[in-house]
């Protein structure tokens, strides 16, 4: 069931579907004279090796650094993780999901999963082309290098685990970052509708999770 | 290659440096101003109409013997007045590090030692300790996508042109700018730079002149670093503002080779100096530090491998921003420099080129003395006056200097210079605090101040206050490490 929200959320989600769906009518999109602009969105790639998506979902996952390094208490490791993703893209928006009040299966082992948003101009999972993918790109790059950071912090962090569109949309509301409007729409206040909901990057490293 | 440029007098280019008396300065005024006429006359047709210049005899950059001239206009602040010799990618600092040519100190930390802290085994390739965990090694490898046999059809390169330049926006480009590709800026045949060595393909063993040829456009697009975290400059945290900053353009300019070649045509990486085309695309301008300082973001930007293609595009023109002006009264770089690499004189003539010259050696060599501290001093982007916030009264001086005309130019510039010294400091060191990392905190000291961290930590934890940052190592330090020249 869609999770309804009230109040000032339900004022906010009204305000970002009105101002998704009204044009003001000497207002024309930026790429409106642009030719090329439409293939590059939707235009399948002829070689998928020219993708980023492809590239970066292709890249082995690195070892992990024997030696743990000295950590902060959860909380505040929880607000690194948060900043350096916020760093490494300004429009995006983190959480954390405690894996154990989830689903075991969801959970493949791991205690925590961060949750990362970006925003999406258009959707990676209708649009194919470059351009169309660029959400999806913008949506591995930030957990990647979280990952990575987690790895050589010396704790397991993993982007590799495929997890559906309906499950990460599942852990983002979990975590806090997104709702659900009333039509089912997944809402992330700081993006409105527009949003790509990036890799799930699985982590053993103690945060102190939200939602 | 050919020759096709008037070597100068060998008393102006002895030892890089001009001559005692004046007579060779006066010699490279004179090949400037030429060159300058030269240029702009070929304005039309070099920055223009590159296919057919470059292919037509008697067109301004074909010489009779049917080779490029190396005259490539790149602005102001960078001219070439003499044979320009094409660079060999191997003969920079960390090629010749890798092999061992700087002593054994300088290639044990670069190849053999990995960063004490866990974010910088993250971010930087050379002293990560696993290279799957830094994002690049994957973007930055030779493209193994093929080019797209349905090309595209281009009626209008000014149209295509726009369009490069908006995907390059969208991609996450902060700025982007399209060159005339010249074997000026191209590297020496057979050498191209690919992080994985993989770029062996037909056009590997093409000389600069048949590159410039095959492909005329060289298409640069860079990521603006943080302007918050670079304050820090000698620390970690000004690794990050950079290192971040060169990981993403990496996958901005991969992503736009991919859509180049999806498009159906060709786009090479690794064959051209990226501060030459950075340069003639109208990127910015190069300044005292050796750096190119952009009308938005100042020195704040690093320029990455270009992108060589034979799309038909529209070349940018170089611009004019006040920099060169700038940096003849400024010198700020050089004053706090903490090798002593940025020089206080003037321009010098090197391989053919009138410009501010660093000392790279000694820029580099304090490297592995300083790897606790940081990996990348970046003081001289820092510091620059041009290096600040993209923000509404930035762009209202920008605009100052560089509407006003050149001679009107000076007493503007020592009213901005003054402004940064009043509110920047003419030795900044501000506090930065990040993920942890806290500049407020003594060269040499570890400890967590984080208020609220309840963790137990090895080192007692200290609260600081006040705004001062501390940074390695101290300039009187480093008096005796590099003499001043």
């Amino acid at each position: 069931m869609p999770r309804r929200s009230g109040g000032l959320s339900q004022l906010r989600d009204d305000l970002s579907r009105v101002s998704g769906a009204l044009r003001l009518p000497w207002k024309r999109s930026k790429h409106d004279d642009d030719p090329y602009w439409e293939a590059f969105i939707n235009r399948p790639a002829a070689d998928v090796r020219n993708l980023i998506p492809e590239i970066i979902g292709k890249a082995a996952e690195g070892n992990i650094f024997p030696t743990p390094s000295e950590l902060h208490s959860p909380d505040v490791m929880a607000s690194h993780l948060k900043e350096l993703a916020r760093y490494l893209d300004a429009t995006s928006v983190t959480g954390i999901v405690d894996l154990s009040k989830q689903d075991p299966e969801l959970a493949h082992g791991f205690p925590y999963a961060a949750v990362t948003a970006v925003h999406a101009d258009n959707d990676p999972y209708v649009a194919p082309g470059v351009g169309g993918q660029t959400a999806k790109q913008d949506g591995q790059f930030v957990p990647f290098i979280v990952a990575c950071w987690i790895r050589e912090l010396g704790y397991r962090g993993s982007v590799k685990i495929e997890v559906s569109r309906e499950q990460r949309e599942h852990l983002a509301v979990a975590a806090g970052i997104a709702t659900r409007d009333r039509d089912g729409r997944l809402t992330v206040p700081k993006l409105g509708t527009r949003v790509h909901i990036g890799e799930i990057l699985f982590t053993d490293l103690p945060l102190q999770a939200d939602g | 290659m050919a020759q096709t440029i008037d070597r100068l007098d060998p008393t102006a280019t002895k030892n890089g440096k001009s001559g005692p008396d004046g007579a060779a300065t006066a010699n490279v005024d004179l090949v400037v101003a030429r060159r300058q006429r030269q240029a702009k006359k070929a304005d039309s047709t070099a920055v223009y109409e590159a296919t057919q210049s470059q292919t037509d005899l008697g067109s301004p950059l074909v010489a009779p013997d049917g080779t490029l001239r190396m005259v490539p206009d790149m602005g102001r602040s960078v001219q070439i007045v003499g044979t320009v010799v094409n660079v060999d990618v191997n003969d920079g600092p960390h090629p010749k590090n890798i092999r061992g040519e700087l002593g054994k100190a300088m290639n044990h930390w670069y190849t053999k030692t990995i960063a004490k802290d866990a974010l910088m085994r993250a971010t930087d390739n050379s002293h990560t300790s696993d290279k799957r965990n830094f994002l690049t090694t994957f973007t930055n490898a030779a493209s193994k996508g093929a080019v797209n046999p349905q090309r595209t059809e281009v009626p209008d390169p000014k149209v295509m042109s726009k369009h490069i330049k908006a995907v390059a926006l969208h991609l996450g480009a902060s700025l982007v700018g399209i060159a005339a590709a010249n074997p000026a800026f191209m590297y020496a045949a057979g050498s191209r730079y690919v992080q994985d060595g993989e770029a062996n393909d037909v056009y590997q063993k093409m000389t600069p002149d048949e590159l410039a040829k095959r492909f005329p456009y060289v298409i640069q697009a860079t990521v603006a670093w943080d302007h918050d975290t670079l304050q820090a400059h000698r620390h970690h945290i000004g690794d990050l503002s950079y290192h971040c900053s060169t990981m993403r353009n990496a996958m901005v300019l991969k992503s736009l080779e991919g859509y180049i070649k999806e498009l159906g045509y060709t786009a090479i990486r690794g064959a051209v100096n990226p501060q030459g085309a950075g340069l003639a695309a109208g990127l910015g301008e190069l300044g005292r530090n050796g750096m190119m300082i952009t009308e938005r973001f100042g020195a704040r930007v690093h320029m990455q491998d270009p992108i060589l293609t034979d799309l038909p595009l529209f070349a940018d023109k170089p611009i004019d921003i006040g920099v060169e002006d700038f940096c003849k009264i400024c010198r700020k770089c050089a004053s706090n420099c903490p090798t002593n690499s940025i020089t206080f004189g003037d321009k010098i003539v090197y391989n053919g080129i009138k410009k501010y010259k660093i000392n790279w050696l000694s820029c580099y060599k304090i490297r592995p003395f300083v790897a606790d501290h940081y990996g990348s001093c970046l003081t001289c982007v820092a510091v620059c006056p041009f290096t600040k916030p993209d923000a509404w009264w930035r762009r209202v001086g920008g605009k100052l200097l560089s509407g006003a005309p050149i001679p009107a130019r000076p007493p503007i510039i020592r009213a901005l210079k003054w402004i940064d010294d009043k509110f920047w400091g003419e030795f900044p060191s501000k506090r930065v605090r990040f993920m942890g990392y806290d500049s407020g905190l003594k060269v040499g000291e570890h400890a967590c101040t984080i208020e609220g961290c309840t963790a137990e930590h090895s080192e007692p934890q200290q609260i600081i206050t006040g705004n001062v940052g501390h940074y390695a190592p101290i300039k009187k330090n480093t008096e005796a490490f590099v003499k001043r020249s």
